[in-house]
């Protein structure tokens, strides 16, 4: 019997209790204390595989431990302590027991040495998650979370089909490389994929996210998506086709982000962006590349948690996160205006976790020479940074006061939302300044110096052309403060093109059986009525009616008797 | 009342209240310059040859911007639809959640 107990099962047990606790203070501990003796047990894990069991006859593996699963299995906990104590305050059992349940499920997955064992926790992540969409307990945050589920179900359904396609081809459920070619492979890829929000499959992040509650907006940012590109890192690391993939990735959500008004829905499409970069070093598949994706993996999940914390602080101050109704809030929330700058900072600025994690990235594509890819993501870096490191706190924080004539003043963030965010700021710092620490817990033991005078200058040099840009074009008015609207994305597709067909199919069908059922009528009605002049009372065949019909149906029935035991003696 | 000035807001909001203004992009503006002039005062250590066009990290981020700018302006054109477009089937026309007061002390 293994002396580690399972870290899923730590968060599983604990969402099984908690509604047995006195709602308060004590609960609210209880929940900061399960992510961190999750964490500790998965701090005393070692390497290999430390829990399996039977399942229909098959040996499944619960805990595979390597250096990539603790990497993912820490930052999970890490956050989601992060997270529950930002939502200290929320009293709602259904939010705190499905945030338990679905952080236990990505770090289950994480863990998960076979197919079986992931699409368990794979679907555990979607049930508990869209009650954090339903928790808004709106109309349109119902049908948003039922999208979100369907999608997320989906996204089981087709895993579920590739491992028995994969199972079937090579007699293995094992959760590992995979090689893409076969049919099972590309249907797990495609259940990785709408996951980690690859294009086309990725509108339900900007769609479910904005929609659901302050906090559990929060909670979702840090685990499906991360939980996906763990996935891929496990599975198809070195796949080619991830690189393209992740390109458009970087380019499509960033127009979006710089278009959007709503700014929780302008960070739903930068962490899009910023999986982009993460599936481009899948692609890349080396070790510098894979240290890269667990590296920013980790920082994303801090600096995306951050600037969420703030917009939800903005959300439960004002009621709006619209930048269309904000503007100026410094003044009276200015600890969450310097967090959010901080968070914008983390992304990229030297210091912080991100320039590390990033410049990562960068370098195992500059070592693979691709000159192209390379531009993409240098692109992509100088866009987020204007996105959601200079644009969206000057909307939220800056410019127009929209708060001047209010009878009163929004008030600053509550104590354990401020508390959240300056712990959450201070790991990205504590990361950014201590890369050595860092770089030991990524899974390849590969040296690299991210403090180079040429990445730190030309980072810089990148960072604030880029802040020059957005102020210089603002005081020109090519940039302003959006007006309210939205914008729609490919999910207008499935949402009006394919509602309009099937709509259309409905009013072709309906009326072309209308049409033919008339039709139908009319000639039955025609023939009888023919026959009826025939054979009716004043018809012509009446008067030799009674015989003349017996005779007929005595034939035809003499006949069959004939066929049928002329076929019975062949 | 000016914000830089004002007593009765929090001195970090009066701080923030100084990059609220002009002063904020030209000094900006002053780091940017010395930042490139850097350029000249040591030799980078380039990968791709166009790394070593002159100005090329500035250029490339504002020219960045700059796109990404004209590319949501041209997406907004396109794609941007009343808040009521998807209603009732998302939250984007509901009203603003009730805005919380209390503090959690």
């Amino acid at each position: 019997m293994p002396d580690i107990f399972p870290p899923a099962l730590i968060f599983i047990a604990a969402a099984i209790v908690l509604p047995f606790l006195p709602k308060g203070n004590l609960r609210a501990l209880f929940l900061l204390a399960v992510p961190l003796v999750a964490a500790h047990e998965i701090w005393q894990l070692s390497e290999g595989v430390t829990h399996t069991y039977e399942l229909l006859g098959y040996s499944l593996t619960l805990m595979r431990v390597d250096q990539l699963s603790i990497v993912f299995g820490l930052i999970f906990s890490f956050a989601a302590f992060l997270a529950l104590l930002y939502a200290w305050h929320v009293k709602d059992t259904v939010q705190q027991v499905t945030t338990l349940l679905y952080a236990g499920s990505a770090i289950g997955a994480v863990f998960a040495g076979d197919f079986v064992t992931l699409f368990i926790f794979w679907e555990g992540t979607a049930v508990a998650s869209v009650f954090l969409i339903w928790a808004r307990g709106t109309e349109g945050a119902y049908y948003t979370g039922m999208r979100y589920l369907i999608i997320q179900i989906a996204s089981g359904v087709i895993l579920v089909a590739g491992m028995a396609l994969h199972y079937y081809e090579t007699g293995s459920l094992a959760f590992e490389a995979l090689t893409l070619g076969s049919l099972g492979t590309w249907a797990i890829l495609i259940a990785f994929g709408i996951k980690a929000a690859f294009p086309l499959l990725h509108t339900w992040l900007p769609d479910a996210y904005p929609a659901a509650t302050p906090t559990g907006t929060v909670v979702l940012s840090i685990f499906t998506t991360k939980l996906a590109i763990y996935s891929l890192a496990r599975s198809f690391a070195g796949t080619e086709i991830l690189i393209y993939i992740g390109v458009v990735m970087v380019f499509w959500p960033l127009i979006y982000a710089a278009a959007e008004n709503d700014l929780r829905r302008v960070l739903a499409y930068a962490l899009n962006n910023q999986l982009g970069f993460m599936v481009i070093a899948v692609g890349i598949g080396t070790p510098l590349a894979l240290n890269g994706v667990a590296a920013h993996a980790v920082a994303h999940i801090l600096y995306k948690s951050l600037l969420f914390m703030a917009m939800g602080a903005v959300l439960y101050r004002t009621g709006t996160a619209k930048a269309s109704g904000l503007g100026g809030l410094y003044r009276s929330m200015p600890l969450t205006a310097l967090l959010c700058i901080l968070g914008g900072l983390a992304m990229s600025t030297p210091l912080f976790a991100g320039f590390v994690s990033k410049s990562l990235i960068l370098s195992s594509v500059a070592k693979a020479y691709e000159p192209l890819i390379w531009a993409a993501l240098l692109f992509g870096s100088a866009g987020i940074f204007y996105v959601a490191g200079v644009r969206l706190p000057y909307l939220a924080f800056f410019g127009e006061d929209k708060f001047a004539g209010a009878p009163e003043r929004p008030k600053e963030a509550p104590w354990n939302m401020l508390l959240a965010m300056g712990l959450t700021a201070a790991c990205c710092l504590a990361l950014g300044l201590l890369p050595g620490a860092f770089m030991s817990f990524l899974p390849y033991d590969v040296a690299y110096n991210a403090y180079t005078p040429d990445h730190i200058l030309t980072q810089l040099q990148v960072l604030s052309f880029t802040a020059i840009a957005f102020f210089a074009l603002w005081r020109f008015g090519l940039i302003k403060r959006p007006a309210p609207g939205i914008l729609v994305d490919t999910d207008w597709l499935n949402r009006r093109l394919a509602l309009a067909i099937v709509k259309l199919g409905a009013y072709i069908s309906r009326n072309t059986w209308g049409l033919m059922s008339r039709t139908a009528t009319r000639r039955l009605d025609a023939f009888l009525a023919s026959i009826y002049r025939a054979h009716g009372p004043q018809g012509p065949l009446a008067r030799s009616w009674p015989a003349g019909s017996m005779v007929l149906w005595i034939a035809v029935l003499l006949g069959f008797t004939l066929i049928l035991s002329f076929s019975q003696s062949l | 009342m000016n914000a830089k000035t004002d007593t009765s807001l929090p001195a970090l909001a009066r701080l923030l209240g100084r990059l609220d203004g002009k002063k904020l992009f030209w000094l900006l503006l002053l780091a940017g310059v010395l930042l490139t002039l850097s350029d000249f005062a040591y030799h980078r250590h380039e990968i791709f040859d166009f790394e070593a066009l002159p100005l090329f990290y500035a250029g490339f981020a504002a020219a960045s911007v700059l796109v990404l700018v004209l590319a949501a302006a041209i997406f907004r054109a396109l794609f941007k639809r009343p808040e009521t477009f998807y209603a009732p089937f998302s939250t984007d026309s509901e009203p603003p959640l009730k805005a919380q007061e209390g503090d959690h002390a």
